[in-house]
């Protein structure tokens, strides 16, 4: 793709003659960049860095802002509740980050192993419908399957006459464990389908004559199809480390970042200082520290990670 | 696809294969719809039976959930939430399938810092922002109103839409454009009658995606909108927690109901929106 591209765009070049074409170019490009623009620097921008400058004062959201420097930031050092939220967070962000890639993955392989085409446009349509249930609902639903009195898991073990010596989501060791395990068995619709594309995209050549050389399947997955799907474990990873460090659905509903704070993370920790305690500057503060750790981390797995299906922009 | 006769050593039971394939699929199948299950069981029964068969089929089923959920005013959210959906999405296709056409086809100044201006996006994290939102909708004097949903909806849609749509649409083949260009069409003309019928498949499933995010948030319409007949559903059920704090089967049957158009929707466009998510797209 990328010879394509670039090939292309030096015809283009060539045929437009030089600088004048690019002005051209560049007057078209932007009139159709405004749409965007507007809607992103209003709606996305100024609240970013207006967020970033509160960060730098003490702040209830109304009155006016005082500046502090970084008094936030020092308090979050002392604060004891902000670290262990950071290592929940770091927990949960690289087990997420393994759910999203490794399960979906499995589902693809088997689905992209069947013979008939049939059987996998229905697996392809049936892992995909549970996206419509709102995560509320599925967060509901999980907290019914692990009620430590009548809840699902209860009602196994006690049919296979175990004992069941944790209260789950009420456990202070094991919390954040069930917590995590919310979501199982992880094969997600939308990742299955996306790394079915990239499996269907690779040359079939390429893949047969790996078993023709007597390579398992097993061996094939690693040394074909996992070289050739980087460009889509790379957005998938990204995307699950994303939401690895900002999410906070399941303790906003479930447990509210306990029992104590076994299930705290710095989303929710955000969410209660500023709507809470009405410390919109120390929130402020938590949310830029949550964006640099992302924008680390995704420079970091962009430089790492190059796929060579690389479309570089000119 | 190709044969696996071929792609597998001739030692193996090919049938048996097949088999153990279809036999793991189904059961991560099973296990993935659990809760989908759950939800609908738990939607027919009344409180007695949901305290004490939770996870039994109770006959017969307790329709009148169905009905105390309807007539607590869903129809009226639910029209609010396809207003809210079905405008969101176009404000976040329209400008971003324009833009991702000139990153993804034209060369201009300034263009890299452009789109990375746009991909930092991503990582600017959706909590960060809520406050300042806030401010910011009170201060345009929006609180309250349709805009409120529609314009941050469309600014949140962008930067996953022009990622996907800039790689659909720089893997068409250039001939097509160079061809066009020759016969002097504009770049609008281009985009209008070339780019864009080729992509419906990739346009249809981010349009389905976005109508996702947006019919199941909550967290927004709760922040920027106290009047109630602007409601959303996912909002409105929320009013339902509290008159049913310890009746979860209208509670349920609201959540059936409410999830209702997403499902004709996916099963109308099904066959779309997985062509358009096998386009090969999605991949950075």
């Amino acid at each position: 793709m990328r010879a394509i591209t670039t090939g292309s765009s030096r015809s283009r070049f060539a045929l437009g003659g030089g600088s004048g074409r690019l002005l051209r170019n560049s007057l078209t490009a932007y009139v159709f960049l405004i749409p965007t623009f507007a809607l992103i620097i209003v709606f996305s921008y100024y609240p970013a860095f207006s967020a970033l400058y509160h960060s730098f004062t003490d702040w209830n959201g109304f009155a006016a802002p005082r500046f502090i420097l970084f008094d936030n930031f020092e308090q979050m050092v002392g604060d004891r509740i902000m670290v262990a939220s950071l290592r929940n967070m770091l927990i949960i962000s690289i087990w997420s980050l393994l759910m999203a890639l490794v399960p979906p993955l499995i589902v693809a392989e088997l689905i992209d192993s069947l013979r008939s085409d049939r059987a996998q446009y229905w697996y392809r349509l049936l892992f995909v419908v549970p996206i419509v249930v709102p995560l509320v609902v599925t967060l509901y639903v999980w907290n019914f399957i692990y009620d430590p009195d009548i809840g699902l898991v209860k009602s196994i073990f006690d049919s296979f006459g175990w004992e069941l010596n944790t209260r789950m989501l009420g456990d202070f060791n094991n919390a954040l464990y069930f917590l995590m395990l919310i979501g199982f068995p992880f094969a997600s619709g939308v990742n299955v389908l996306i790394y079915l594309a990239g499996l269907q995209n690779i040359d079939q050549e390429v893949r047969d004559s790996a078993e023709l050389d007597g390579a398992t399947a097993l061996r094939r997955v690693f040394y074909i199809d996992l070289p050739l799907l980087k460009g889509q474990i790379r957005l998938l990873g990204i995307l699950a480390l994303i939401g690895g460090i900002q999410g906070f659905q399941a303790q906003y509903v479930l447990t509210d970042g306990g029992p104590g704070y076994a299930t705290m993370v710095p989303g929710l920790w955000m969410y209660r200082q500023g709507y809470n305690y009405a410390e919109m500057g120390y929130a402020s503060a938590i949310g830029t520290v949550m964006f640099i750790m992302i924008l680390i981390l995704t420079i970091f797995s962009m430089h790492r990670f190059r796929s060579q299906t690389e479309y570089v922009a000119e | 696809m190709a044969p696996l006769t071929r792609r597998l050593s001739g030692s193996v039971d090919l049938r048996r294969v097949q088999w153990l394939s279809h036999g793991i699929l189904i059961i991560l199948l099973f296990l993935t719809i659990v809760p989908v299950i759950l939800l609908l069981l738990f939607s027919f029964k009344n409180n007695t039976q949901f305290y004490n068969q939770r996870f039994e089929l109770t006959l017969p089923l307790y329709v009148d959930n169905y009905t105390r959920a309807w007539n607590a005013d869903i129809g009226k959210y639910m029209l609010n939430s396809m207003l809210y959906t079905v405008g969101g999405v176009a404000l976040t296709l329209v400008p971003a399938s324009l833009s991702a056409y000139v990153f993804a086809r034209l060369r201009f100044f300034g263009k890299e810092v452009l789109f990375y201006m746009v991909l930092g996006l991503l990582m600017i994290p959706g909590v960060l922002t809520l406050i300042p939102s806030f401010i910011l909708i009170i201060d345009l004097k929006l609180l309250s109103t349709r805009w409120a949903f529609w314009l941050p909806y469309a600014a949140g849609g962008q930067a996953f839409a022009i990622l996907v749509l800039r790689t659909s649409f720089s893997g068409l083949p250039e001939d097509l454009f160079e061809s066009a260009r020759v016969d002097g069409a504009r770049e609008i003309r281009i985009f209008w009658s070339i780019v864009l019928p080729l992509s419906l498949p990739i346009l249809g499933t981010l349009a389905l995606l976005q109508a996702n995010v947006i019919w199941n948030d909550l967290i927004w319409p709760l922040t920027i909108n106290t009047n109630p007949e602007l409601k959303p559903v996912m909002a409105g059920l929320m009013i339902f927690t509290g008159i049913f704090r310890t009746n979860f089967g209208p509670l349920f049957a609201g959540y059936v109901l409410a999830s209702l158009p997403m499902i004709a929707l996916f099963a109308f466009t099904s066959r779309l929106f997985i062509r358009g998510l096998m386009s090969g797209a999605i991949r950075m």
